[in-house]
């Protein structure tokens, strides 16, 4: 893995800024709350103070509530509420049995038999088995289907529309096959796509198939309150882009456990909105706090905000075909990305643009990531060692540096580091709008502007955005990305050739 | 949010509507004309609202960026079964039929974003908006004909002074400015209002917010045009002759008032994008901007029909209340 990241990292193509992390702000009251690395919140073990009611904010009205269909991170949230997998995460993010009692996994690592827990029920009392799962991740993969993290199952056998998942005939056991051994199997458990969906009502849900038998519409069952659940609550109100009400699931087989009987969920994003509810105490929790009040809230060392790490990495990626490296040889193009790389100054975009303490990024794979072996994958020690202080950028702006890399590319400097008008460098730096990328935009300009490279900013449409980063039609372009599990592949399967998100355009 | 401060303020207005739907205005003298007249406004709406429809259609379609794009793009395979699910692999124009063919069967389709029905959003957006809206509107229709007229026959007096400056700082202030400054001190400072609840929403807050500025404008419509109706011969024919000169000038002083609440009725009803934002309330407003934000085809078509057809009703109203005020108005 290190050695595929260096490969990665070599080509200069990827330019780390930061490691995410998350905020929120949460009443004394509140106890037993847990966030992972990916953002989810679990919310069934919380308690606050002497009321069973705990309101909150999470994000505006969420897409699709149906676990399969989900992509977004509130979504994740709700799915983790409202619906359950074999596995789950504990307050240390831990992967612990949810619906599965234990598993057992093959010597070739190979195959996962996983044994349910006895007893288990949906929400309306019908029996959950092994089948429910069978199907579930089944039809979670399937084409048909069209799930947005169907890849997810890409490491099953059969994948997509044969998936070597098989129930046993008492319901007790499932039995999965992978095609390679799979370190991060436990955190795909555990994973809103392969949570349990109940069969008759998916199927049975007006809409559900076109005339001609196709699927038309996937999570018709999961469109308005009072669909089948089996996580530790069930949502029995929705007023849409208003308020949610999710009550406890009396069948949820660790019910004795959940202490809260209602989550009441403001559906908004508006920070200003929001940040007022919390202090008129109409919210106990929310997860989005107004960009000007965090500086303060940091400063004043409020007790009711909280900072935890997130397993995700902002960046920004170079279009590898743009005419910026025209003329150049691979080494020369190399070089010149990674002198840009060296001059920008990562702490100060934190310091005033991120705000929130983020740790500045000095590889692509971030901090604090697992190995698969039990230990964080960036570790510089003996057994690797990463080419510069911890990382492939130094988290020091290095003007030599970059000067002596872009004379090396063929660009001629003055007496004060300031590029020759002979060899000039304009580009143009592509990111959606927004104020925060649009301020991040501005530092990278105003460090490259130090050694006389000409970066403009271009601020487009979000949808617009994605369609020409994806397409290839930028210089550089602002990127993030979020982990879905806790491995490196996560972060670097996504660079191959064919690839949805190869934004970069390797082997093109 | 910030990208769309005003889009669905009363402040723009695609006045195009109501040109096409004023120069309609024209049809003969003679008995019944009202419902022939009527017939033929409703037969020529048909025909503008289906080229609201289909420059709308070609319109989305020509914006770069799709439905299903995301920050994590999807599996080809997965994006091509999408595409196939809602048509979108077939050409525009047959898009657009096999819309229409919808439509025609009361089948407005489903959110490419949620997969909720659209004729379903939108009523149930619409009956919230609505009633938002219709609480607005008399606000802003009682209160801006009594302080207009207060003003006009006071004029210059404290009260009229009073009113003015008020009315000319609401104007000014834009709706989002008004919407947080109206929660944050009713809200936070005084604590009368909560500011999200899943029991009680309180409508107080919103429906001030939304009937300031149509109210302030009905204020000013209706001074001045109740000074310029004082001015006029009739005014004093009138007088000479004994009539009650008070609803003269009050009915004569209406004509303008009217044709301004039809569209602004259209408009209050379909919802404010700001004062949804800042109350939290899931009324029509955020549909149209979010339908527009997310691509969601069938999402903005629905919204845009919908607003077509109400805003084409107002102004017939609008338009056969005028007749009804000032018998002098002819349709020719």
């Amino acid at each position: 893995m290190h050695q595929a990241e260096d490969i990665l990292m070599e080509t200069g193509c990827l330019l780390p800024v930061y490691y995410y992390n998350d905020i929120y702000m949460m009443k004394p009251t509140v106890e037993g709350f847990y966030a992972n690395l990916y953002g989810t919140k679990f919310f069934q073990y919380a308690s606050n103070g002497d009321s069973t009611t705990l309101h909150l904010q999470l994000a505006s009205e969420p897409d699709k509530l149906d676990p399969a269909l989900n992509s977004s991170v509130d979504g994740a949230c709700l799915a983790a509420a409202g619906f359950g997998g074999l596995y789950t995460y504990d307050a240390n993010g831990q992967q612990v049995p949810n619906l599965a009692e234990s598993y057992t996994v093959s010597d070739d690592g190979l195959t996962y038999t996983f044994t349910m827990k006895d007893g288990l029920l949906w929400s309306n009392g019908d029996p959950l088995t092994a089948k429910d799962f069978e199907y579930s991740w089944k039809r979670a993969a399937s084409t048909a289907t069209a799930a947005d993290y169907s890849y997810m199952f890409n490491g099953i056998e059969g994948y997509p529309d044969n998936l070597n998942v098989t129930a046993s005939e008492d319901g007790k056991t499932l039995t999965v096959v992978l095609t390679a051994p799979c370190a991060y199997f436990l955190d795909l458990a555990a994973f809103p796509t392969f949570f349990a969906v109940h069969q008759a009502s998916v199927e049975g849900a007006e809409g559900y198939l076109a005339e001609d038998g196709s699927i038309a519409n996937p999570g018709a069952w999961a469109l308005e309150a009072g669909f089948v659940s089996c996580g530790p609550f069930m949502l029995t109100e929705w007023n849409h882009n208003e308020s949610m009400v999710y009550e406890k699931n009396p069948n949820y087989w660790d019910a004795e456990n959940v202490k809260l009987g209602r989550l009441e969920f403001m559906l908004s994003d508006d920070a200003t909105a929001i940040y007022a509810a919390y202090q008129a105490g109409d919210l106990d929790f929310i997860d989005t706090v107004p960009t000007d009040e965090i500086q303060g809230l940091i400063d004043s060392e409020n007790p009711e905000f909280y900072i935890v790490d997130n397993l995700g990495t902002y960046y920004v990626c170079f279009n590898i075909k743009s005419p910026l490296f025209d003329g150049k040889t691979v080494e020369q193009a190399n070089a010149m990305r990674k002198a840009f790389g060296m001059l920008v100054d990562r702490q100060y975009i934190v310091d005033t643009v991120g705000q929130t303490g983020q740790e500045v990024a000095t590889t692509f794979i971030p901090a604090g990531m697992a190995d698969g072996h039990g230990g964080v994958f960036k570790a510089d020690d003996d057994a690797y060692t990463y080419p510069v202080d911890g990382g492939y950028y130094s988290p020091e702006v290095d003007v030599e540096g970059a000067v002596e890399l872009l004379k090396s590319a063929g660009f001629e400097f003055d007496a004060n580091n300031m590029l020759s008008a002979s060899t000039p460098i304009t580009f143009e730096y592509l990111t959606n709008t927004d104020d925060g990328h649009q301020a991040i935009a501005e530092c990278i300009q105003q460090d490259l502007a130090v050694v006389g490279i000409n970066m403009t900013i271009k601020s487009i449409d979000w949808n617009v955005f994605l369609n020409e980063r994806k397409a290839g039609n930028y210089d550089i372009a602002r990127n993030g990305w979020l982990a879905d599990f806790n491995d490196p592949i996560n972060m670097l399967e996504m660079w191959t050739t064919d690839s949805g998100n190869n934004d970069v355009q390797f082997g093109r | 949010m910030d990208s769309f401060p005003k889009v669905y303020g009363l402040t723009q207005k695609p006045t195009f509507l109501c040109q096409v739907a004023a120069r309609q205005s024209s049809v003969q003298k003679g008995s019944g004309f009202m419902l022939r007249y009527t017939v033929k406004r409703v037969l020529l709406a048909l025909v503008t609202i289906f080229i609201i429809a289909a420059i709308t259609f070609f319109a989305m379609n020509a914006i770069p960026g799709g439905p299903f794009e995301a920050e994590k793009a999807p599996d080809p395979a997965v994006q091509a079964v999408l595409e196939a699910r809602f048509n979108l692999d077939k050409p525009v124009w047959q898009q657009f039929f096999l819309y229409l063919e919808g439509l025609l069967h009361g089948d407005f389709g489903i959110s490419l974003k949620t997969g909720r029905d659209i004729f379903v959003t939108i009523m149930d957006s619409f009956s919230i908006s609505a009633r938002l809206g219709g609480m607005a509107i008399a606000l802003a229709v009682v209160g801006g004909l009594a302080l207009g007229s207060v003003a006009a026959l006071m004029r210059n007096r404290w009260p009229d002074r009073v009113i003015i400056f008020t009315t000319t700082l609401c104007v000014a202030v834009p709706s989002f400015v008004l919407a947080t400054l109206l929660l944050l001190v009713f809200c936070l400072r005084l604590g009368w209002v909560q500011v999200w609840s899943t029991t009680s929403q309180s409508y107080l807050l919103p429906v001030l917010s939304l009937a300031l500025y149509p109210m302030s404008y009905i204020t000013r419509l209706t001074k001045s045009s109740m000074l310029d109706v004082l001015g006029q011969d009739y005014i004093r024919t009138a007088r000479a002759k004994g009539v009650r000169e008070q609803l003269v000038i009050f009915k004569h002083a209406l004509i303008p008032v009217i044709t301004y609440v039809g569209p602004m009725t259209a408009y209050i009803l379909t919802g404010s994008l700001v004062v949804e934002t800042v109350f939290t309330i899931g009324g029509l407003g955020t549909q149209f901007v979010t339908g527009i934000t997310n691509r969601d085809y069938p999402m903005i078509m629905g919204t845009t029909i919908f607003l077509a057809v109400l805003m084409v009703i107002m102004t017939l109203i609008s338009d056969l209340v005028y007749k009804l005020v000032d018998p002098k108005i002819t349709f020719d």
